[in-house]
This record gives structure tokens, sequence and C-alpha cells, in this order.
């Protein structure tokens, strides 16, 4: 469990990051969402260690970051947006070594980790190549590398899949699955991509000028005012008067849309139309979003 | 102990690494140091005869400002790499103490300067001989200089934790390191002996971590002084309190430029 505890973050005199921000992380993969400027990367980089909040604290498991123990600093991971995250004249394998050995990972151990996740990341031919001369998405992929050789229980990760291509973005996600699967394992993963967000998300908190608007899990979405479902029935010709909804008529075809409450009523009468597809449209996470924050 | 040894393999595998991509660069800026060197014997050698005490004592104190220099550049420029590669804060974020990893680093830099400065001092004596210079090895005191070798690099080292604590805060500090350099190399008495200079030259070379260690190995060296005597005396004394004031400074200036640099949200890219 990760706790933000009323943080409030400055920079400068003008502009505010954090405003008094309080937030419960539980295990499992939560989502950060906001616009540009809410103070996601403030708040990742404050639970970090690496930017002192002005007032308030995070609490790891009860233990507070700013005591920088040992023991804690091994439990916590990150990729950094914008950053290139490795170094850039050492091969792909001596970044992670490099990385690694800072971490107190013994030899043996590491060496295995590092083939592991070259593999699992298809950067096995790209061991000996220097960073610098990696494609975007290759170096995104060695900054994920990079933070799970650590092995982390508190992942934090921005933008992870930010220039992947979609084969590529696909195998991190499954990675971000996997290492949320174990038990007591916390990711915080902040996005602009809502698809992304909506697929891994388990949790969620949309953020707004260092604010919490909402958060929640992902069953509470429906819960939104903004929340919406409806369903679209295609019957093959003419649909019955009586039947409640919106009716739109081509090729022959006539789609009805009606809203749950209206399902019910709308099927007994359609009983002897032939009934083409049922289909159910729900709000999405972006139009939620949209709408919450505005 | 432990986390040390780890830091320690890490910082050589990101050396070896380091001197794969940048070793030409290294290789001319140590052909360029030799050039130096050379040059300003060539200079003192024309106001009068340089004695092979006084040519050793030159060199021995040149490695020293060598050392200096590297771990000034080495904390201060890779410090501001660091941030800008984003590198900083992961490494900061490791479980292995900060602190630990900068003296690693100090270390592997003295390591790989040391390599480097035998290759230089081969340069040096070579060329030295096709200048007509006195190649003739006086009898050296090696454990005197062995002794003294340690406190002017150790303060050098802390000089070096303060360019890292400044390089975080302030976007470049390279024009900074190079007027420290060359304030190191002229006026801490690598090639001359401060005791016949004004009082103002004699008190900067004492401030600077090179001068009292250049000034105790001159002892040493060149007067044929034995190291206890030397140890003893205010050279000595001097010696001493330059490491626990450049070590005092060093801690403090990292403690307090860290918290800045975490303040400003300046642990990343500028």
């Amino acid at each position: 469990m990760i706790r933000f505890d009323c943080l409030h973050k400055r920079y400068g005199r003008k502009t505010v990051a954090l405003d008094g921000l309080s937030l419960e992380v539980p295990e499992g993969i939560f989502c950060l969402l906001g616009p540009n400027g809410a103070g996601k990367t403030t708040l990742i980089k404050i639970a970090c260690g690496v930017l002192l909040p002005d007032r308030g604290d995070v609490l790891f498991n009860g233990e507070s970051i700013g005591r920088r123990t040992k023991g804690l600093q091994r439990l916590i991971a990150a990729v950094f947006e914008n950053a290139e995250n490795a170094y850039g004249y050492l091969s792909v394998q001596d970044n992670l070594m490099y990385f690694g050995y800072l971490w107190g990972i013994p030899g043996r151990i590491l060496r295995e980790r590092v083939d592991y996740l070259l593999e699992r990341l298809g950067l096995s031919d790209k061991r000996k190549e220097s960073f610098t001369k990696l494609s975007k998405g290759m170096k995104q992929k060695v900054a994920v590398a990079l933070a799970m050789i650590r092995e982390p229980r508190f992942l934090f990760l921005d933008e992870p899949t930010l220039g992947l291509d979609v084969f590529s973005a696909e195998t991190v996600k499954d990675m971000i699955r996997e290492w949320a699967g174990d038990r007591g394992r916390t990711i915080v993963l902040t996005t602009h991509n809502m698809a992304l967000a909506e697929e891994l998300g388990q949790r969620f908190a949309f953020i707004s000028a260092g604010k919490v608007i909402w958060q929640g899990r992902k069953e509470d979405l429906s819960g939104l005012p903004a929340y919406r479902v409806e369903y679209r029935i295609t019957v093959r010709g003419d649909v019955p008067d009586g039947v409640p909804g919106k009716r739109e008529k081509m090729d022959g075809l006539t789609t009805l849309t009606v809203s749950k409450g209206e399902l019910g009523p709308a099927l007994s009468v359609l009983g002897k139309a032939e009934i083409v597809e049922v289909t159910k449209e729900e709000t999405d996470l972006e139009d939620l979003f949209r709408e919450v924050l505005r | 102990m432990r986390a040390f040894a780890y830091a320690i393999r890490a910082d050589f595998v990101k050396y070896l690494a380091e001197f794969r991509y940048y070793g030409f660069n290294f290789f001319f800026g140590v052909m360029g140091s030799a050039v130096l060197f050379l040059g300003i014997v060539a200079v003192v050698a024309q106001a009068g005869h340089v004695s092979p005490e006084a040519f050793f004592k030159m060199l021995m104190g040149f490695m020293l400002w060598w050392y200096a220099m590297s771990l000034m550049y080495e904390m201060s420029y890779l410090a501001w790499e660091d941030a800008v590669l984003g590198t900083l804060e992961h490494v900061y974020m490791s479980p292995t103490p900060f602190g630990l990893i900068l003296f690693s680093r100090g270390i592997s830099a003295f390591v790989r300067d040391t390599a480097w400065f035998a290759l230089m001092t081969g340069v040096i004596l070579g060329v030295y001989r096709l200048m007509g210079g006195n190649l003739s090895l006086p009898p050296v005191n090696w454990a005197g200089i062995v002794a003294i070798f340690p406190f002017p690099v150790a303060s050098s080292m802390f000089l070096g934790v303060f360019f890292f604590g400044l390089a975080l805060v302030f976007k470049r500090v390279g024009s900074a390191t190079a007027l420290v350099q060359w304030v190191l190399l002229f006026f801490s008495g690598v090639f001359f002996d401060p005791g016949s200079q004004p009082i103002w030259i004699r008190l900067l070379a004492y401030a600077t971590p090179v001068g009292p260690g250049a000034e105790c190995l001159r002892r040493i060296v060149v007067e044929g002084r034995g190291l206890v005597h030397v140890l003893l005396s205010d050279a000595g004394l001097i010696l001493v309190l330059n490491l626990a004031g450049y070590a005092v400074f060093g801690f403090l200036s990292l403690h307090l430029f860290l918290r800045a640099a975490k303040k400003r949200g300046k642990m990343s890219r500028y």
C-alpha cells in the first residue's frame, strides 16, 4: 500500500504542482490520469524520493520515503518519462549489469535476470549494442528492463509504452500484467493513452491542478454521472410501433438504440422480429475522463 | 562492505565501456597533458638548472594535480551528464548509499588515471631525454611518497564531491572547474616552493587540496627529509588539517546541494 499524504509542491512562486493531494494506492495496477501539468510526474518523482515536497509525505507500507532506508529503496523502481534512463555509451547488457550491481544483485542471479529480460523483450540480439544506437522504441524497452531487473515491489511507470510499436507495446503490457499478478506488488501507471489505462487499470485516479478529482475501482466507473450504457439492436425490416428508443434505417435493416432500462421492453415487443445483432456500447474511459475534468 | 564492492564493480563495468567509447579522446587528453608538463619544465629550465630531484618532485606534483583535475572533472561533468540522461535519479534511488557511489567513482577514476599517468610518464621521460634533460633517478624515499600521496588525493576527491553537488544545482560548472584546475597547477606548489613566494600565494597554495601534499613531497624528495620529520612539521600539520577541512566541506556541501537539487527538481534533466 502506498499512501500519498497531503502533498504540496510548488515550483517557483506561481506554479502549483500539487495542492494537498492525498491518495491511497493498494496492490495491483493503479492508473493515474490527468491532463498535462496535472502533477502526475511530480507525484511519481516525490514517491521515488528524487524530489522533495514542500509539505506532506509518501508512505510505503507505513514507511516514509523521506527516511531513505536501504530496505525501502530496494523495493522501488521507476521508468521516467522523457528520460533515457540509461547510459548512452554502455551496451544494453552493461547498462543492466551496472544498475543490477548498484541494487546489490549477486552476479549469477543478475546474469540470469538479464538473459530473461532481454529474451522477453526481444532484445537478445541487441545486448552488445550501445544504448545510444537503439531506436526510440528499443530504448523504452531497455528502460522497462532496467526497472524490472530490480524486481521491485512498487513500480512507477510514466508513459511506459510511449514510442513502442503495437507488438512491443503488447509485450510490455503482458509483462506489466504478469508483474502485477504476483501478490504484494503495486504498479502506478501514468499515461495519456486511455486505451492502455482501460486495458490494464484495476483502479483509477483522475487528477487535475494537483488535486484528486475522482478515484475508485474499475467497477466504480459505471457509477459516474457521465457513464452511459446503450444497446444497439439491429433487426431485419421495420420495427413495430410502440418500441422505445431511437431508430435508424439502412439497407433494409433497422437499428434501434435503447438505454439499459428500455432494453427489456424493447426485446419483448420485438419478439417476432428477426434480430440480426445486439451490441452494448459503454462510455469509454476517455469520455469519462473528459466529463469528470469538465 | 558488500554494497561498496558492488558499487566499485558497477563503476568498473561502466568505465571499461566508457573507455571503449571515449578511448581516443582519453589518449589525446593525456598526450596534451604531457605536452603541457614538458612545456612548463622547459620554461622552468630556462630560468636555471633543473636537478633530477626537482624534476622528480615536479613529476610527483603534476601527478597530484592530474588526480585532482580528473576527480573534479569526473564528479562535475558526470553529474551533469547523469542529470541530462535521467540516470542520476536511478543511481540516487539505488539502495547503495549515494556517498559510497561517489567514493566508488573516485576509486575507479583513481585506478584509471594511474594507468593513464604511467603511460604519460613514459612519454614525458622519453621526450625529456630527447630535450637533453638529466634522467638519473635520485635516491627516492618511496615509503615517504606513498604515505603522503593519499592525503592530497583524498582532499581532491572531497573537492570533487563539492563540484558534483555544484553541478547538480547549477547547469554547467565546467568553466569553474577549468579555473580551479589552473589555480591548482600554477599556484599550489606543483612547480615551485610556496615558501619562496609572497604570503598570499603561500596561503592560497596551502588552501588547495594539492598544495600541502606537494610541499611535503618537496621536503621529502628535494630536501631529503624523513617521513616522520615531515609529518611532525608545520607542513605535516597543514596536510592533515587540509584533508579534514576538505572532508567536512565535501560532505556538508553534498548534503546541502543534494537537498537543494531535490527541492528544485534538478535531479533530472535540466
